[in-house]
């Protein structure tokens, strides 16, 4: 199911941080892609939710530290 | 006793020989017994009321971590949030919003004297009150666990080198290292004492001596017109970047000499390019707080707006962090411009980016630098003013330069001391770009022969008193 949330949430990344040379990896973490910040962070979460149909809390998106985290709460969130 | 006084001068060292002369595992109650100190040193009566900030954050956190239970977590996290902030607003803002009230109901025929508060402001309380929540916060999501031991949790918020004027340090940074063990490490002390002694030279040389003009300048700005007024202008941007990242440098390379990483609180903001740039740059660990615990759970709610969400959030955020500077409208209205540029900038990102490919790399880079600073610039001018009539008069004076004003005669009584202050500025970006090219630019030095090492130690010292303003000035960021 990892896999096809990854193959899911890649281009949403291309396209919100503008770079399609965005290589996924579960260590990935905003300070390593230079237009992640504050106001596009809100955009990838709301096209996520978008994307798969549900909603996250506030405690779910502080928690997160680095797409690993997002993965693994998507997967939570859609079984 | 502040950090550029020859009190401190003897503090530190003494602290530092008795914190390695002490077996590991009892260092940290010297820290904490010299942090106690140096705190009762500004105002001991406030002790008591930091020790409630202290001890009611310590113990909602232990609560709060000890609870399976989130409607219980959240009223722990909200009562340690609400002490705070009220002793924060009572000390800080109720005579602000007390005599605004009483203006606001003389405006309309109601008028009423209010019961001012006279007790003055125990010293750091914004910035530990900050780093409180953090921490509060930082337990309730889980980001780190409540310390359990009181008398760490006490330097954590007490740590005499950030008490003043921060950096707001992260509870997963600081507090982190206070629970680990710090030898002794001779290359560590050294850089340390070295980052201290440029903060030094930053804060009495240069930010000191630029003081004399633009305390002309706020002063009195009805004598200090036309050029005058555009250099002061100038010379207060200079200043208080000067003020502050020396602070920080001297809280940064005290904190290392005891075996400690704190946040740098710059990193270059004059060469921003934007705002949003400027702002990851400048006051580093107050805009990251912002952002983590106000702007991010804020805009997270409101991301049904779309873009007016973030908007929306860009002001309320921005707006406050212009009243944590001080219960003023000039504050307010400076945070409101810096929102209102964020903003701007957010909202025409798609202009910028066409207009980047239209004209030459390098003139977009340099016009975006200078536009920047000149945005900043401006911003400062309301930051130092008492009120919004004196902002208009300084820069309404701009228009008013005469020929007799051009020169190194512009202030007659302070000729030399005005040409020493372009040269510290020119120091000062020149010590900037070098750092930019090496993080090692404090220790240039260290390949020379040792007798040459320690002439330029010797030089360096004999420059620092030579040209050092002791006019006891305390540090511009301590105010808050």
């Amino acid at each position: 199911m990892s896999e096809d949330i990854k193959q899911r949430i890649t281009p949403i990344m291309h396209l919100v941080f503008e770079d399609k040379t965005i290589v996924f990896s579960e260590e990935l973490t905003a300070h390593r892609i230079e237009k992640w910040n504050s106001v596009s962070n809100i955009i990838f979460i709301a096209a996520i939710e978008k994307e798969f149909n549900f909603k996250f809390n506030i405690m779910e998106i502080m928690s997160l530290k680095n797409v690993g985290d997002l993965i693994r709460t998507i997967q939570k969130k859609i079984v | 006793m502040v950090l550029n006084s020859l009190y401190f001068l003897l503090f530190f060292p003494i602290v530092a020989l008795l914190y390695f002369a002490l077996p590991v595992k009892q260092r940290w109650k010297l820290l904490l017994a010299a942090s106690l100190y140096f705190y009762c040193t500004f105002d001991y009566r406030f002790l008591a009321l930091t020790g409630i900030s202290i001890f009611s954050s310590f113990y909602f956190s232990l609560k709060s971590n000890e609870s399976a239970d989130e409607n219980k977590k959240k009223l722990y996290l909200r009562l340690t949030i609400g002490i705070n902030l009220l002793l924060l607003c009572v000390f800080k803002y109720y005579n602000f919003f007390i005599e605004s009230a009483a203006q606001l109901f003389e405006n309309i025929g109601l008028s009423f004297s209010p019961a001012l508060l006279n007790f003055g402001l125990p010293i750091g309380i914004s910035f530990y009150t900050f780093q409180i929540i953090g921490y509060a916060f930082d337990v309730y999501y889980g980001e780190t666990k409540a310390e359990k031991n009181l008398g760490i949790y006490s330097l954590y918020i007490l740590f005499f080198p950030k008490l003043i004027a921060g950096p707001i340090e992260r509870s997963t940074n600081l507090l982190k290292q206070l629970n680990q063990e710090h030898h002794f490490d001779y290359a560590r002390v050294t850089s340390g004492i070295k980052l201290m002694a440029w903060g030094l030279f930053k804060k009495i040389c240069i930010a000191d001596r630029l003081a004399y003009f633009t305390d002309a300048l706020f002063n009195n700005p009805a004598e200090n017109t036309g050029l005058k007024a555009i250099v002061g202008c100038y010379f207060f941007l200079f200043q208080i970047y000067a003020d502050f990242s020396g602070y920080s440098d001297m809280a940064v390379g005290a904190s290392r000499v005891f075996g400690f990483d704190i946040v740098k609180n710059f990193n270059h903001p004059l060469i921003s390019q934007n705002l949003t740039e400027f702002w990851k740059r400048w006051h580093i660990s107050l805009y990251a707080w912002f952002n983590e615990y106000l702007y991010n759970p804020i805009s997270f709610s409101l991301r049904s707006w779309n873009k007016w969400g973030i908007v929306f959030t860009i002001f309320v955020t921005l707006t406050l962090s212009g009243l944590w500077h001080g219960a003023a409208l000039t504050f307010i209205v400076y945070g409101f411009f810096h929102a209102l540029g964020l903003s701007m900038e957010y909202l025409y990102a798609p202009y910028r980016e066409k207009t980047k490919t239209m004209i030459p790399a390098f003139i977009y880079k340099y016009a975006s630098i200078l536009i920047t600073f000149h945005f900043f610039l401006f911003t400062l001018i309301i930051f130092k003013s008492d009120s919004i009539a004196e902002v208009i008069q300084i820069i309404s004076s701009f228009t008013e330069v005469s020929k007799s004003q051009i020169g190194i005669y512009l202030y007659h009584e302070k000729e030399t001391e005005f040409v020493l202050s372009f040269v510290m500025i020119a120091l000062l970006l020149v010590m900037e770009y070098w750092q930019r090219k090496t993080d090692n630019y404090l220790s240039f030095h260290l390949k020379l022969p040792s007798m040459v090492r320690y002439i330029v130690y010797s030089i360096f010292i004999i420059i620092l008193v030579y040209f050092a303003v002791f006019m006891t000035n305390d540090f511009v960021y301590a105010q808050f």
